[in-house]
């Protein structure tokens, strides 16, 4: 067998290389990102970071993606902190609560990020601030099921 | 620039797990987990103008809705995030209710000042959620 190493192929009159009709290319099972370059483009569309957060009680993650540990800083005001750090605090929170209430006749509840005030914290590449709230009178209430999800640029 | 064509993406160390490269390129996220598994805009007369991995609707009440999943979830510990369209100058929200389940979202639409069920004012209730499907 022949071994041809290079760090580029390029076409030798244009862009295009052709692969001739009936040949195979085989990966013998320990090249990497075959013909995936370009992976920065899809990364920019997916959530970087979400989480299923349990506020009252033991506080706990029930279930995330990209989140090593929510600090319970105070009544209805949580830290979440990034496995994986983003970019820069530039990213977008989303998210919801379950409602306060049982069953399927929820009252209340809602949720904010928080900036930079006595009970939060400004958003950084490593963590933020939620502040959850009462949809009725915006007192901080800690809430069953909380909901958050980041998009936005990782480092 | 390498364009991949194909009809389908599966792990090859583990099916459901395909790594990417994060923006800035030391870091990385995993394509499956990050992907919105479901998203609705949903109109007050429970009909969905528009949703991916929807199927029906219950119409459970005034601001009382419930969404089926065409393709479920491993289970209720899914993270939704919310919006809603509004006419006017009116503050509404929209809560998820804790009846959720793996194959369906309960969600209530409620006027912000008291916490009551309503559909006044409200043209769309929009949704996404990410978890891990079944």
């Amino acid at each position: 067998m022949s071994v041809i190493k290079v760090d580029q192929i390029q076409g030798s009159t244009g862009t295009t290389v052709t692969i001739p009709s009936g040949t195979t290319i085989v990966n013998s099972g320990t090249a990497t990102n075959f013909g995936l370059a370009d992976t920065n483009s899809s990364s920019s569309s997916l959530t970087k970071q979400w989480i299923n957060y349990k506020g009252t009680d033991t506080n706990a993650v029930n279930d995330s993606m990209n989140c090593s540990s929510v600090t319970d800083s105070s009544a209805g005001n949580y830290r979440p902190v990034f496995s994986n750090n983003m970019d820069n605090g530039n990213y977008a929170l989303s998210g919801v609560s379950d409602g306060r209430g049982s069953g399927d006749t929820p009252d209340d509840g809602t949720f904010v990020i928080g900036t930079s005030s006595t009970y939060s914290v400004t958003p950084s590449s490593s963590t933020y601030g939620v502040l959850c709230c009462t949809a009725s009178n915006g007192s901080r209430v800690d809430l069953d099921n909380v909901h958050m999800c980041i998009n936005g640029d990782l480092a | 620039m390498s364009t991949l064509i194909t009809n389908t993406f599966t792990g090859k160390t583990s099916a459901g797990s395909i790594v990417v490269t994060g923006e800035g390129g030391s870091t990385t996220t995993n394509l499956q987990q990050g992907l919105n598994k479901v998203w609705f805009t949903l109109g007050v007369d429970a009909v969905q103008d528009d949703s991916f991995n929807c199927s029906s609707v219950d119409d459970d009440g005034s601001g009382d809705y419930g969404i089926h999943f065409t393709n479920d979830f491993n289970n209720a510990l899914y993270s939704s995030s919310i919006g809603m369209t509004v006419t006017g100058l009116n503050d509404r929200y929209m809560v998820q209710s804790p009846s959720k389940a793996a194959g369906a979202v309960e969600v209530r639409l409620l006027n912000t000042n008291d916490g009551s069920a309503t559909e006044s004012n409200i043209t769309h209730a929009e949704m996404k959620i990410c978890g891990d499907l079944a």
